[in-house]
């Protein structure tokens, strides 16, 4: 496994630019609030450095090269040719950060991955519709083993 | 160097060295199975937690060059059309797998009788089927009988798993076509089996299963073999087998997390590394009586690599689906088209399997899913349009065997104990590509009847390349192939193959059946004859 990253390293300059170029990428629309709203650059950026401490070197470069940046989204498309591995560890961080965020999923409507019992007492739809039945009516489609 | 004993000793605790250490030990033999990896707590796996997907893409990708785990050895697959995958660890690749668990069909086992192309296996489906029925008690398997894709057989085990909602519009789709559909045979329990329990829809198939209903042999097959004596060494990375007199071999010496290094002698050495690890394995112990690697006098040792070129066709569809829950791998499959018709353009065929797509909201909102234009104002919607609404058709195509398709030893490239990684050379044939267009088309048909929004389609994905097939090829004549029927080298009399590069052919469908179905009659072969097994003194 890989070990945790240098978090320090991100200090405030390079964290005020992730949640501008976050907003850029994921503005407020449609009713979802806007990366920085969710506290993007701050505990979200942990708890994702936390888990994937690999993606700190990309984010670096790529913060490092942003400066004021007055187009994000333009400026993504000319990371995303220049420097990949920065660019996909950059929006990476940005997307898993905002879809990590307890009110972005309640928004969405996705519990997160929970254990849920599965019903096999209930007579599937297509059993009662005869959709299997009619599969089985059409008869064998394999090749039989020559003699 | 220490040195231990065994009856058998087993180089990889997969599928199928799972299957044949059980078998073996059942019988009364003294196994040591010999992993590189590690037993894995189901604690461990990120299902259960928020950074599910985040783990999904580093510590549990199923690319050993991206997980890079201590255990894990490169590949080198820069001149490989399809990036290999595959886990290292007790259970082996079933860790990361989906739980697929259709068999081959009988003209997979006779395409040369049947359609003049590659060889016909040495055996036929009527003479692995009862290993099929055996195995499918051994794991668990949850389906229906009846498909007509295949001989009448017993019934499953275990009733079929919930098709998932939306699945049945492309039921209903097939139904107006007149195209085949089945419930999907799956190694997941759809009720309590033998102490374990069912499926509790975590949606996590493929980052190990939480609750231990997904059939791995380190769920299925150790635990019971370790009952009956058989020792299972974790953290133990091979580095080459030993040969002794009468062209035998002895044991093998293995490498240890603290880089010391260890021999284990043994009358039998049963080699289940899966089509890279084993291939690499043989090359690996060249001598100077085997410059070209051991079992290797037909040169077919690392030839012919089948990885099954893999398409994905995907429907975005207007009702919610919840497709983050559930099991991840087939709810139905389709071989409407598996058989061959020349009139298509290609020989062989491909099964299609369809599963619900996208995962969570991050896989959902990357641009490897979303496109390159999913930022901005319009990513929201963009993201609520597929995320919990999309179905996908993956398409396995057969794919034909070539020699120069190839598991070699890279020059430079080593692993964490110095010793050569394996370098693939693969591409894909004519065949392959007019297969996946035709089906891909016929994938696109079956989306757009069953009411798709659109249909994205992905021909050839290069990171999809789960099933490791064909390097040490069986079949009656050395010449021509590495190991017998029962999967005995042909050149030495106590070394066993008996993972997915026996594979003569790929078939059209995921292995993992059939490589633990052969596993398990290689396994009786064994117990068999052993009374005229040839040993070293």
């Amino acid at each position: 496994m890989t070990r945790p990253g240098p978090s320090h390293e991100l200090d405030g300059e390079l964290r005020d630019r992730l949640a501008r170029l976050a907003d850029g990428l994921i503005p407020e629309a449609g009713g979802m609030p806007a990366a920085s709203s969710v506290d993007i650059a701050g505990t979200q950026l942990d708890s994702v450095i936390a888990s994937r401490p690999d993606l700190v070197p990309g984010i670096l470069r790529a913060l490092g090269v942003a400066g004021d940046v007055l187009d994000p989204i333009r400026w993504s498309e000319a990371l995303r040719v220049d420097d990949p591995s920065a660019y996909d560890a950059l929006v990476t961080t940005i997307v898993a950060g905002y879809y990590m965020h307890p009110e972005i999923r309640r928004l969405l409507g996705y519990p997160g991955q929970v254990p849920q019992e599965i019903n096999v007492g209930r007579l599937p739809d297509y059993a009662e519709e005869g959709l299997l039945e009619r599969v089985y009516e059409r008869g064998p489609i394999y090749r039989p083993t020559p003699e | 160097m220490s040195s231990a004993r065994a009856d058998v000793l087993i180089i990889g605790a997969g599928a199928s060295g799972g299957v044949v250490g059980r078998r073996l030990a059942e019988a009364g033999f003294d196994v040591v199975c010999l992993e590189q990896g590690h037993w894995r707590d189901p604690a461990e796996y990120p299902g259960q937690r928020p950074d599910w997907e985040l783990q999904a893409q580093k510590q549990w990708s199923p690319d050993p060059n991206v997980r890079q785990n201590a255990e894990d050895y490169p590949v080198n697959s820069e001149e490989s059309e399809i990036v290999p995958l595959m886990f290292n660890g007790v259970g082996g690749s079933m860790i990361l797998y989906a739980g697929d668990w259709p068999r081959m069909v009988p003209s997979d086992f006779r395409v040369r009788a049947l359609d003049g192309v590659a060889d016909d296996w040495p055996l036929t489906y009527e003479e692995l089927e009862p290993y099929y029925e055996r195995i499918a008690r051994d794991v668990g398997v949850s389906g229906l009988a009846g498909d007509p894709a295949y001989p009448e057989g017993e019934e499953l085990p275990l009733p079929p798993l919930p098709l998932g909602d939306g699945v049945i519009d492309v039921v209903r789709a097939h139904d107006r076509l007149g195209w085949h559909w089945w419930p999907a045979p799956s190694a997941i329990l759809s009720v309590p089996y033998r102490g374990r329990h069912p499926c509790a829809q975590w949606g996590s198939c493929m980052q190990g299963c939480p609750e231990g209903a997904k059939a791995s042999t380190d769920v299925t097959h150790w635990p019971r073999a370790i009952e009956h004596g058989a020792r299972v060494i974790a953290g133990a990375r091979v580095a080459r087998l030993i040969m002794g007199p009468g062209s035998l071999v002895t044991g093998a010496e293995y490498i240890d997390e603290t880089g010391a290094t260890h021999l284990t002698e043994a009358d039998v050495v049963v080699l289940a590394a899966n089509a890279i690890g084993t291939a690499r394995l043989l090359l690996l112990s060249a001598t100077k009586e085997f410059p070209d690697g051991l079992a290797n006098s037909s040169g077919l040792v690392g030839r012919r690599l089948m990885m099954h070129p893999f398409a994905v066709v995907t429907g975005v569809f207007e009702r919610p689906m919840a497709t983050w829950k559930g099991n991840v791998g087939s709810r139905i499959h389709c071989l409407e088209f598996y058989e061959t018709d020349t009139s298509r353009g290609f020989v062989r065929g491909a099964k299609w399997s369809l599963a619900p797509s996208t995962g969570g909201p991050l896989n959902a909102a990357l641009p490897a899913r979303a496109g390159d234009a999913v930022w901005g104002a319009d990513h929201h919607r963009r993201v609520r349009e597929r995320f919990g609404h999309c179905l996908s058709w993956g398409i396995f195509g057969e794919d034909l065997p070539d020699e120069s398709n190839r598991v070699e030893l890279d020059d430079e490239l080593t692993d964490a104990d110095g010793l050569p990684a394996p370098k693939l050379v693969y591409g894909t044939s004519e065949n392959s590509r007019r297969l996946l267009d035709f089906h891909v088309d016929r994938a696109c048909e079956s989306m757009v009847e069953a009411g798709a929004l659109s249909v994205d389609k992905l021909k050839l994905m290069r990171d999809a390349g789960w099933h490791l097939l064909g390097t040490a090829r069986m079949g009656a004549d050395p010449a021509s192939s590495v190991v017998n029927p029962w999967g005995k080298a042909h050149d030495i009399d106590n070394l066993y193959i008996v993972d997915g590069s026996v594979f003569v052919t790929s078939g059209g469908v995921n292995p993992t059946n059939t490589i633990s179905s052969l596993a398990l009659r290689f396994a009786d072969g064994l117990v068999r004859r052993s009374g005229s097994q040839r040993v070293p003194a």
